[in-house]
C-alpha cells in the first residue's frame, strides 16, 4: 500500500471513531437567551397606537348590598315613657326621680324632605314688570301748550325708539336690583379660588397687600426661548374651550412650546428651580387628607431625552408617615403633578444634560402648604 | 500578535467603563415644597340607565354625586357641555385625550338599573392623567327608597379614593328645629341628612329640647329636655324613636350630655346649689361618679377618641377656658391661654384636634386647635357662631350661626378645618346644635 493510502485509511478510521466516541462526549450546546413574546391583538395596537386603553376585558364590579335605609318612623304617636327594659341595649337602671309623664305630642310633620326654605317676602318693587313700557315710552310726555297755530298739528315723532336688545338689557338690569334687594345680608358661601396660601373668614386680612413681598424663587434665565404662537399649533377644542369660558385653570397643553434648551455646563440653580415651579404649578394639595399633608414622600422617575416623565418608572421610595394610606395618597399626587404638567414639549430642561436629570429622586413636602 | 489582542482587550474595557460610568450617573435630587391648593376638577357623565325606565334615577343619583363631590369644597364639577366624549356605555373604551382636553383630573362613569323596588348602581373611577382606574369597579344595590344613601355611598367611595381619607356623606344630623321669633322660639329635636335633606323631627315642640348628641353608633341620641321644668337629660331610641330619662347623679339640673366612644358612658353637667360640675354615669352598672369639685361652673365635657381623657370648659380662671382631665377627673390642665373665652370643645374623631367656640372682641368665632392647646386656629367670625360638630371623618365642622337683631335667624354651616368651604346646610326652618352621626352602614 501507498504511504497515501495508508494515511488516509487512517484518517478515515480516526474519524469515525472520534464521530463514535467523541459524539457522545461532547459538552451541551451553549446557553441561549429565551425571550418570551407576548401576541399583542389588533386591537391592542390599535389603542396603543391611539394612545388609549385597550377594551380589555374587566374584572366585574363587587358588588356590595346596601342594607335598606333604615328610616326613623316618623311620627312620634304615643310618647308613654317606656319602661327601663325596652332599651335594647344597655340596660338602663331606673331613674331617681320618677319621670315626669310625657305630653301627648301631637303628630310632628312629616312631609318636609326636600322642601326649601320659605323665602321671605321680595320688597315691593314700583313697575316689576317694565318691559311692556320700557319699549313704547322712554321719554317725557311733553306737557300741552297753547295753542299758537291755526290749526292743531300731531305731536312730533319721537326722535328713536328703544331697540329691542337695549330694553332687554333695561330689563335685566331691574331684575338685577330685585334680586340684588333680595339676597341676603350675609354671605353663605366663602368665595373659592386657587391660591396657595389659605385664608379663613377670621383672618379676613383688611389691607390686602396688591405686591407679594415673597421673594421670586427662579432667577432670570435667558436659555428660554418661547417660540411665537404658531396658529396651527394651537388646540382648536382648547381655544374653543377657554373662549367660551369653560376652563379656569390653564391645561398642561396650554403650556407654552418651548425649544428644547441647551446649556454650557452643569445643570444649573435655576434648571433645577424651574422645574420644580413647573411641577409646583400641577402639584394640587387641596383634595388631600389632612395625614398626607402630613407625609414628605420620597419618590423616583425617569425622564425621556425630550424632557417628558416615563409614566411606567414612577417608584415611592419611602415616607415619613406610617400610614401606608396617607404616603400613596401623597405620592399619588405628587405623581399627577408631575404627569400633567409636562406640557407638549416636555419640561423645560437642557438637552445635552439629560445624562443629569435623566433619573430624578424627588422629595415631596406638604408640610409647608399645611400651614398656609 | 499577542499585542494587538491585549490591546482590543484593553479597548474593550474601557469602553465597558465609559458606559458604567454615563449610567451610574447620580439621580437628580430635588425638594418640592410650593404647590397650589384649588378644587379638583373631575367630570361625572350623567349615568347610563342599563334598564328602560331608569333614566330619572339616573340623573337623580347623578346630581346628588355631582353636589356632594363639589359641596366639600375640595372638587369642582365640569360642566357636562364641556365634554368632547361620552362614554356609550358603562364598560366602553375610556377615550382619556378627550377628557385630558377639558383639564378632567378624574372621571366617574356609571350605570343605574331599576327593577322594581330594587335599584343597582355600579361605577367606576379613573385617574385621567395617569390613563388608569383608581380602584375596582363598584356596584351597590338597595331599594328605591334609599337611592339617595346608594348616590352618597359612591360619593364616599369617590371621595376616599382621590383624598385617601374616608368619606362623610352617608351620614346624619340631629339638631334643634327653631321656629318663630327669638323672644319665643319653639325647638324641636330633628334629623337629617348631612346635606339637609330628609328632615324628620324627633319631638314635639310642648318642652325645649337642647343640646342633641348621637352615640358613636348612631343608635340612640343623648338630649336635654324641659318637659319637667327642670332641665333633664334624656335618651332616645332613633330605631322606634322612644325616649326615657337618663338616670343621673341627684341634682338640680342636669344637661351638657356627651357618649363616650363606646357608647356605655355618658359625662355630662350636674347642677347643685350654684355650682356645676361634671359626672361621669355608666349606662350599664348605673354608677355615677363626680369628675370635677371645684365653685366654679364647669362644663361642655367631650370624650377623647379612645376614651382616656375628657375635654371641657370651666371658669375656674376667672374666664372660660378650656382644660383637659383624664376620665377618672385628675391630671387636669389648661390648654386655651389666648385672649378671650372658650367653650363647647369637641374632641376630634381622629383624636388630633379640639374644635371649640371662641368669644372674643364682640365677635364670635369656630376654631380648632391641637389637643395641647398649640396651633390654634379661628376658622369663622360673624355675630354667633357656636356649638361645633364633627364629620366622621374629622376633616368638615358643621355649627350654628345666628344672624343679629331681634329678627335674627339661626341656622347651620358646615366648614372644612382648613377654614375654607364655609357654607350654609339648607333646612326647612332655623337650626342650632347640631350633633354629626357616624357613617351609616
Amino acid at each position: 500500500m501507498s504511504i497515501g493510502t495508508t494515511l488516509s485509511g487512517t484518517g478515515h478510521v480516526a474519524l469515525v471513531v472520534w464521530m463514535v466516541v467523541g459524539w457522545g462526549m461532547s459538552s451541551d450546546s451553549p446557553p441561549f437567551e429565551v425571550m418570551d413574546v407576548s401576541v399583542v391583538s389588533g386591537l391592542e395596537f390599535a389603542a396603543l397606537t391611539q394612545g388609549v386603553q385597550p377594551d380589555l376585558p374587566s374584572s366585574e364590579p363587587v358588588a356590595i348590598e346596601i342594607p335598606v335605609v333604615d328610616q326613623a318612623p316618623s311620627i312620634l304617636v304615643e310618647q308613654t315613657p317606656p319602661e327601663v327594659g325596652e332599651l335594647p341595649r344597655p340596660v338602663i337602671p331606673p331613674a331617681a326621680e320618677s319621670p315626669p309623664e310625657a305630653p301627648d305630642l301631637t303628630a310632628p310633620e312629616t312631609s318636609v324632605t326636600d322642601a326649601a326654605p320659605e323665602i321671605p317676602d321680595m320688597p315691593q318693587i314700583i313697575n316689576p314688570e317694565p318691559s311692556a313700557e320700557l319699549g313704547s315710552n322712554p321719554r317725557p310726555i311733553p306737557r300741552v301748550a297753547p295753542r299758537v297755530a291755526p290749526e292743531i298739528i300731531a305731536p312730533p315723532e319721537p326722535d328713536a325708539t328703544v331697540a329691542p336688545d337695549v330694553a332687554q338689557a333695561t330689563i335685566e338690569e331691574v331684575k338685577a336690583t330685585i334680586e340684588k334687594i333680595t339676597e341676603p345680608a350675609e354671605e353663605t358661601t366663602a368665595p373659592e379660588a386657587a391660591a396657595n396660601q389659605i385664608v379663613t373668614e377670621a383672618e379676613e386680612p383688611t389691607f390686602a397687600p396688591e405686591i407679594s413681598s415673597r421673594p421670586q424663587t427662579r432667577p432670570q434665565q435667558a436659555a428660554a426661548v418661547v417660540e411665537p404662537p404658531n396658529e396651527s399649533a394651537v388646540d382648536p377644542v382648547a381655544a374653543a374651550l377657554a373662549a367660551a369660558g369653560l376652563v379656569e385653570t390653564p391645561t398642561p397643553t396650554q403650556t407654552p412650546t418651548v425649544t428644547p434648551r441647551l446649556s454650557d455646563g452643569q445643570l444649573s440653580d435655576g434648571d433645577k428651580s424651574g422645574f420644580l415651579r413647573q411641577i409646583g404649578n400641577c402639584w394640587n394639595v387641596g383634595p388631600t387628607s389632612t395625614g398626607a399633608l402630613n407625609t414628605v414622600v420620597e419618590m423616583s422617575f425617569s425622564m425621556t431625552p425630550d424632557g417628558r416623565p416615563v409614566e411606567g418608572s414612577f417608584e415611592l421610595l419611602s415616607s415619613s408617615s406610617g400610614n401606608s394610606n396617607d404616603a400613596i395618597t401623597a405620592y399619588e399626587a405628587a405623581r399627577r403633578a408631575i404627569i400633567r404638567c409636562k406640557g407638549d414639549a416636555g419640561y423645560d430642561l437642557p438637552r445635552d444634560q439629560y445624562a443629569q436629570w435623566q433619573n430624578v429622586i424627588l422629595t415631596v413636602d406638604p408640610t409647608a402648604m399645611r400651614n398656609r | 500578535m499577542m499585542n494587538k489582542f491585549t490591546t482590543l482587550f484593553a479597548a474593550i474595557i474601557l469602553a465597558f467603563a465609559t458606559i458604567n460610568s454615563a449610567s451610574a450617573q447620580e439621580p437628580l435630587r430635588l425638594t418640592l415644597r410650593d404647590g397650589v391648593i384649588e378644587a379638583l376638577p373631575f367630570a361625572l357623565p350623567t349615568f347610563q340607565a342599563e334598564v328602560v325606565g331608569s333614566e330619572d334615577m339616573a340623573l337623580d343619583i347623578s346630581q346628588v354625586i355631582i353636589e356632594d363631590l363639589n359641596g366639600t369644597g375640595l372638587f369642582r364639577k365640569i360642566s357636562s357641555s364641556a365634554f368632547i366624549s361620552r362614554p356609550a356605555s358603562f364598560g366602553s373604551v375610556i377615550s382619556f385625550p378627550d377628557w385630558r382636553a377639558i383639564n378632567a383630573q378624574a372621571l366617574v362613569t356609571g350605570a343605574v338599573a331599576v327593577s322594581g323596588n330594587q335599584v343597582t348602581v355600579k361605577f367606576r373611577l379613573y385617574d385621567v392623567f395617569s390613563g388608569a382606574e383608581m380602584g375596582e369597579g363598584l356596584q351597590f344595590a338597595g331599594t328605591a327608597d334609599g337611592w339617595r344613601r346608594m348616590a352618597h355611598k359612591v360619593s364616599d367611595v369617590v371621595y376616599s379614593r382621590i383624598t385617601g381619607e374616608a368619606g362623610y356623606f352617608d351620614s346624619r344630623v340631629v339638631y334643634v328645629a327653631e321656629t318663630g321669633p327669638k323672644n319665643d322660639r319653639a325647638k324641636r329635636l330633628a334629623i337629617m341628612d348631612y346635606d339637609g335633606v330628609n328632615v324628620q323631627y324627633l319631638t314635639d315642640s310642648s318642652a325645649i329640647v337642647l343640646a342633641p348628641r348621637f352615640s358613636p353608633s348612631g343608635d340612640r341620641i343623648l338630649y336635654t329636655s324641659y318637659e319637667s321644668g327642670f332641665p333633664r337629660i334624656n335618651i332616645l331610641d332613633v330605631a322606634t324613636v322612644s325616649h326615657q330619662q337618663m338616670p343621673t347623679a341627684s341634682g338640680e339640673m342636669a344637661f351638657s350630655p356627651r357618649f363616650s366612644r363606646d357608647g356605655w358612658q355618658v359625662v355630662y353637667s350636674l347642677a347643685n346649689g350654684g355650682n356645676t360640675d361634671i359626672y361621669r354615669t355608666d349606662l350599664v352598672t348605673g354608677q355615677n361618679m363626680r369628675l370635677t369639685n371645684t365653685p366654679a361652673i364647669e362644663t361642655a365635657p367631650s370624650f377623647s377618641p379612645n376614651g382616656s381623657q375628657i375635654v371641657f370648659e370651666s371658669d375656674r380662671s376667672g374666664t372660660q377656658q378650656l382644660y383637659i382631665m383624664s376620665a377618672n377627673g385628675v391630671e387636669t390642665q389648661r390648654i386655651s391661654f389666648g385672649n378671650g373665652r372658650y367653650g363647647t370643645p369637641v374632641w376630634s374623631p381622629r383624636g388630633d384636634l379640639i374644635a371649640f367656640t371662641k368669644q372674643n372682641a364682640g365677635r364670635f368665632h369656630i376654631g380648632v386647635m391641637r389637643t395641647d392647646g398649640t396651633e390654634e386656629r379661628l376658622l369663622t367670625s360673624s355675630f354667633l357662631d357656636e356649638g361645633p360638630t364633627w364629620s366622621p371623618n374629622g376633616r368638615v365642622i358643621m355649627f350654628a350661626r345666628e344672624t343679629q337683631g331681634s329678627d335674627g335667624t339661626t341656622g347651620l354651616y358646615s366648614v372644612d378645618i382648613t377654614g375654607r368651604n364655609l357654607r350654609e346646610v339648607i333646612t326647612p326652618q332655623g337650626g342650632s346644635d347640631p350633633s354629626w352621626g357616624p357613617l351609616q352602614r
